[in-house]
Parts: C-alpha cells; structure tokens; sequence
C-alpha cells in the first residue's frame, strides 16, 4: 500500500517538475517570474490535443507539435510581453504584471476555442497497459511520464552544462553586459531560452492532459502555483532543484491524501512551505545568496 | 587599424566623452593615461559599442563601426578585456576561457587554450576551478586569456593592474609585453601612468572627456606637464 501511494506520488512529482522546468529556466537566466508559463502549457496542451482530435495525427507527431506550439507562444510571449519591459530597463515587477495580463489574454483566447469545454484525448490515444511488480501497479502511461520527465531534465541539464550552447545561457543569465562583450547576442539566448521553456511546457501539457485526462483553458493555473512551491523547494533558477522539489512534492502531497484527508492536502503543502522558508528562506538546495542564477543543483 | 575621430558619448545630461581622437597602427601598444573621471572608461565602452556615441566616428580596419552593438564589435576582433575583470563567477576558469571563442565567429583563432595555459599558467592549474574563487590577479590573467580565445585584432584593456598587488601588475604586464612581441596590438587605459608609459610605445592624455595630448612615450616621460601632473614620483627623485 505504502510503495503505491510512493509511486503514485513520484509520478504526480515528476509532472510537476515538468511544469517548473521551463519555469525555473527563465528564472534562473532573466529573473523574470512568467506568470505566462501556465497559459502557455495549456496552448501546448491544446496544439497537441488537436493535432489527435482534429488532424488525426500519431501521438508522437502530436507530442512534438505540442513541444513546437508551447516554444512559438513563449517566444511570443517574450516578444510581446516582456522584452519591451526588458529593453526600458523596467523593475522585475513590470515584467510580473505584464506575464499576469498575456495570460489572461492566452485563457481567454483557449477558453473562445474550446468554447468552456474540458476536451479529452480519444479513448486508446495512449495504449492501455498496466504491469504489476510485487503487488505494485504502473500503468504504461505512467511510466513514460517518469521517463520522460528524466529524460527531459537531464536533457535539459546536459545541453546547459556540456555545451556552448549552455555556456553562452549561463553566460547571460550572470551578466548581460559582460556576454555582449565575448560576442553573445543576449537578444538570441533569451529568445532560446523562451523556446526551450515553452516547449518543455508544451510537452507537458500533453503529458499531463494524458495522465488527467482532461485539456482545459485553465489547466495551467493549479500548476503555476504548484511550480512556485517546486521552485523555492528546490532553490530559484536551479534545474536539479526543480526535478527534486517536483518529486518532493508529489510525495508529500500523495501521502497527504491517503493517510490525512484529500481536503487537507493544500493546507499541508502550503504549511510545510512556510515552514521550510522560515528555516531556510532560499530553499532547500537553493545557494545562501539572494541572487540567483541557472545552476546545476 | 583604429581610428576615433571626434567622439562624443553621454550618460543622459553628463557628457562623459566631448571629443576623443585617437588612432592605432598595427603592432602598436597604446597607453591612454589620464585622471580619474577624464573619460577613459566611457570612451572604451563607446569604442565596444556598451555606450552609443552622440558624435564622431569609430573606425576598425575598413569597416565603421560607430553604433555597433558591443556583441558585433567583440565579433569584428576588437575585444575588451573589461574593469575590474567581469568573469563570470560561477563559471569554471576554463568554461569562461571556452567562452572567449564566441567572438571568433568563424575567424581564424590566434589562440588555442593551450597558448592561454602556456602564457597564464596558474590558470592551467586552476581550470576545475570556479571563476569566483581566483585572486583579483587571476582573475585578471583569465579575463585577459579570455579575450585571447576570441581571436583579437585589437585588444583593449581597462585598468589591468586596478587593485592588484605590486608583483602581480609586474607578471600582467609581462603577459601584455609577450603579447606585443608576438604581433598583438593593444589599447591599454591606465591610471598608473608611468607604468603605462614604460609598457608602451606611443600614448593619449585624456582630459575632461578631451584627449588633449599624443606623442611617443618615451617623450612623454620626459615631457615636463606630464611629470607635474602624472609621474609625481618621478618629480620627486632628483
């Protein structure tokens, strides 16, 4: 009973820390919270859902039309939202309230399309298969999200941390100036890091929309609040924190349900937050400075 | 290969730079000396394209480069290593050396790492190292060795011996003399004066955002205004 409920709770984490991969990014290179990033998983969700439904295309072509859709609305999202703020030289907090007001207005647009409607994926779009190993039971569906979600973070993490690539993010994310002066563009590397997180967003709105069985235009909201506990769990801007304070929370929040009350859950989760801020105000993994910057762990 | 001719460059109201004309030959190290708030800094980062001039013109090799974005100027091969060295803390030494190849962009390198490790070589030992944990004179050698990596046709470096001490401005400029044998032309702004004409073949007095004198340093040394207000030790000594 205990191993069902820990992998139940590991898979509902590591959607989780789908969701705050692409957060966390654009945290950790612009220090921009993009309140955008739950409106853009849901157009994510949304492109792939009608990618199955309306073109009858194979889930996988669906799953990287999703991933393509989430990266041109977050670039977008960047164009219009946020670089304009950035070029003025505005606070961090323009660039809150201006994230907050373009997800209003993608909800919005998802809520005309889908005319208030929950969609669902077509009964049989993920095959059906459950294994049971000593008396614990996973679903197909949920392990590709357990692999997928790794799969994605340590894709994520090489690209940052093995290649030019990385460096030049990781670069910007430090220092816009001293960037420019080795040659680097900050203008592209912000545009790539919107790319990056919205197609991770993207993937998983699929992920999720699949595993809930339910697309809807304010799917996104619940997770945005989740990724800002995943993020200060697991430290502001940091990849690894986000994987870890993803699962973290899953867990926590799944033995909640089962052994307390399902009503209690949030109450929980928030309350251990709070506590965990009061005892180390910069996250579990996160660095003891108030900067914060794309790092490793 | 550089040639300024009647910059300008404000911040807002204050006039950093009024009128700065300077050139460079190939081969030369140029000494730009001057008192604190002459303009020296401003008139760098307008040469990298960090500031945009009101003024004036920047010329590198054929190419006018007034108004060019910093990144495209470190990409032409006229690379800053900036004040107060600007690595990038959290970065291995040698993730920021790898760094220094974004500028080449598709030009031919003049130096590979091991070049950089056979010139500074503590930064060989140091490669695992973050960035952040180097003395300010490593740091320096690394800011320097960075550039390096971008392949200059001019390198231009703001206040190298800032805060470093006695021995390790000796080692820098050592760096900076091989660098010069090897054929490297360099644009050196320097607050320490007689060092900076010592090191240096020709230099530019900057004044008020002016630069109001040129000559070869070696005359400069000599020049009685420059010994008043520049080399007070020198005065000093009989």
């Amino acid at each position: 009973m205990l191993a069902q409920q820990l992998l139940n709770g590991l898979v509902t984490g590591s959607t989780y820390a789908l969701f705050a991969l692409g957060f966390t990014l654009v945290f950790g290179v612009l220090h921009v919270l993009n309140l955008a990033h739950g409106a853009i998983f849901m157009a994510g969700a949304f492109a792939g859902l009608y990618a199955v439904t309306a073109a009858e295309l194979p889930l996988y072509l669906a799953f990287l039309i999703a991933m393509l859709s989430g990266g041109l609305v977050s670039v977008a999202v960047d164009w219009l939202a946020l670089r304009p703020l950035r070029q003025r030289g505005s606070s961090e907090f323009a660039a809150i309230i201006s994230s907050l007001g373009i997800a209003q207005v993608l909800m919005s647009a998802g809520q005309a399309i889908s005319q208030t409607q929950i969609m669902r994926f077509p009964f049989g779009t993920f095959p059906v298969v459950i294994y049971e190993f000593w008396g614990v039971r996973i679903s197909l569906l949920q392990a590709a999200i357990l692999g997928l979600s790794l799969l994605l973070a340590f894709t994520l993490l090489l690209f940052l941390f093995r290649t030019d690539f990385g460096r030049r993010v990781r670069a910007v994310a430090i220092s816009e100036r001293t960037s420019s002066l080795l040659g680097i563009r900050p203008n592209i590397v912000y545009f790539q890091t919107f790319f990056i997180s919205g197609a991770l967003a993207g993937a998983a709105g699929v992920i999720i929309g699949l595993a809930f069985n339910s697309v809807h235009f304010l799917m996104g909201e619940p997770f945005l609040l989740k990724a800002f506990v995943v993020i200060v769990l697991g430290g502001l801007g940091s990849i690894g924190g986000a994987l870890i304070g993803g699962v973290m929370l899953g867990l926590i929040q799944t033995i909640a349900v089962s052994y307390l009350s399902s009503s209690l859950s949030d109450a929980i989760i928030y309350s251990l937050l709070f506590c965990i801020l009061l005892i180390r105000p910069t996250g579990l993994f996160g660095k003891l400075h108030i900067e914060t910057r794309v790092v490793r762990s | 290969m550089l040639i300024l001719d009647g910059l300008a460059t404000s911040y807002g109201r204050i006039q950093a730079v009024r009128h700065a004309s300077l050139h460079v030959e190939p081969g030369e190290l140029i000494a730009l000396i001057g008192p604190n708030g002459a303009g020296k800094s401003s008139l760098l980062n307008t040469i990298s394209g960090l500031l945009k001039p009101v003024a004036g013109s920047v010329r590198f090799f054929d190419q006018d480069i007034t108004g060019w974005r910093a990144d495209q100027v470190a990409r032409a091969g006229l690379l800053q290593v900036p004040e107060g060295r600007q690595v990038l803390g959290p970065l291995t030494v040698e993730e920021n050396l790898l760094l220094g190849r974004q500028a080449l962009a598709g030009r031919k390198p003049n130096h590979q790492l091991a070049d950089v490790y056979a010139l500074f070589p503590i930064l060989r030992e140091r490669h695992r190292q973050k960035a952040g944990t180097l003395s300010g004179g490593e740091q320096q050698m690394l800011a320097i060795g960075r550039a390096l990596m971008g392949g200059p046709r001019l390198l231009i470096l703001d206040e190298p011996s800032l805060g470093l001490a006695p021995i390790i401005v000796n080692q820098v400029f050592e760096a900076l003399q091989t660098l010069r044998h090897s054929g490297l032309t360099i644009l050196l702004v320097e607050q320490n004066a007689s060092l900076a004409l010592a090191s240096s073949n020709r230099a530019y007095v900057m004044e008020h955002g002016r630069t109001v004198l040129e000559g070869p340093s070696e005359s400069l040394r000599h020049d009685p205004r420059i010994i008043r207000h520049y080399l007070p030790s020198i005065e000093t000594t009989p």
